[in-house]
């Protein structure tokens, strides 16, 4: 992911994460600000796919639709 | 040797809490589930109910979970600070992702399953909905396996556990529903909102004020 794909998705571009830094007066501070936003979420992701990784090109949040459950609850 | 970093399962808290079968493969142990599932590390979205010392002082944290199955417990330490670290901010009631390995505790009458985090962090419903739609499917797969009775570990869960995949499949069915539910409560409530945002709209148009 570059730094426009990071910011869109967490608010945190360059110049926020320097700004974390010098007040939080921490290099782990950026970090564990980003770990926060993004560890444990499901992502809709389109790039170019190489052996274990993605070349980012879109990422966005994923969120279910209320018509995956009614269908899935059909299913069962 | 390397060794691939083994993959986080996806296991409802029902199926979780019975895995006491424990298996070893050269150094890695895994708990084999009810539907024959091995599972070393588990990703879970749960709700965490709360968190308590376990000992003042030891810095050894049980935390409460629940996800629409069941409840589970994990227990985080200073080998887990990272997670500590979360907790300590977290209030719950509030909704949790979580990586971690699974344990089983022997105890003197019976085993219990229990989770140790390796990453710990507050997430949105729509997280939660989600997780329980992939575990669902996750185990109806599992469910599948177990009906074709084919491969070591389905014929070793049969043995051990000889589950009832009818129970599986209701508790799966009830977790989808109570999702399901949930999203169209939601989704009223939000529909609801907006015929009240008109109605305030009307109350404005009232003729008083300019008849003064």
């Amino acid at each position: 992911m570059n730094e426009e794909n990071v910011k869109s998705l967490t608010g945190i571009g360059l110049e926020e994460a320097k700004r974390i830094a010098q007040e939080k007066l921490d290099r782990g501070a950026v970090l564990s600000e980003l770990k926060s936003r993004l560890l444990g979420r499901y992502f809709k992701v389109t790039g170019t796919k190489g052996g274990r990784y993605i070349l980012v090109k879109e990422v966005d949040f994923y969120k279910p639709e209320l018509k995956e459950f009614k269908l899935l609850g059909e299913a069962i | 040797m390397i060794r691939r970093r083994e993959v986080a399962k996806r296991v409802f808290a029902y199926e979780l809490t019975r895995s006491t079968h424990v298996l070893q493969e050269e150094n890695v142990k895994y708990a084999l589930t009810p539907l024959g599932e091995r599972v070393n590390r588990i990703f879970s979205v749960s709700v965490l109910l709360d968190k308590e010392e376990v000992r003042p002082d030891t810095n050894l944290w049980r935390m409460r979970l629940s996800d629409p199955t069941g409840v589970f417990y994990a227990y985080a330490g200073r080998f887990n600070s990272e997670a500590v670290e979360t907790l300590l901010d977290l209030e719950p009631p509030v909704i949790v992702a979580l990586v971690g390995k699974v344990r089983v505790f022997e105890g003197v009458t019976r085993k219990l399953v229990s989770v140790v985090p390796e990453n710990l962090v507050e997430v949105e419903s729509a997280v939660r909905d989600y997780w329980v739609l992939e575990t669902a499917k996750a185990t109806l797969k599992r469910i599948e396996e177990m009906e074709k009775k084919e491969g070591e570990d389905v014929k070793l869960a049969w043995n051990i556990y000889n589950p009832n995949l009818e129970e599986y499949k209701s508790v799966v069915k009830q977790a989808v529903s109570l999702i399901r539910e949930e999203l169209e409560e939601l989704e009223k409530e939000f529909e609801e909102e907006e015929e009240d945002f008109e109605f305030e709209e009307e109350e404005w148009d009232l003729t008083e004020l300019l008849e003064d």
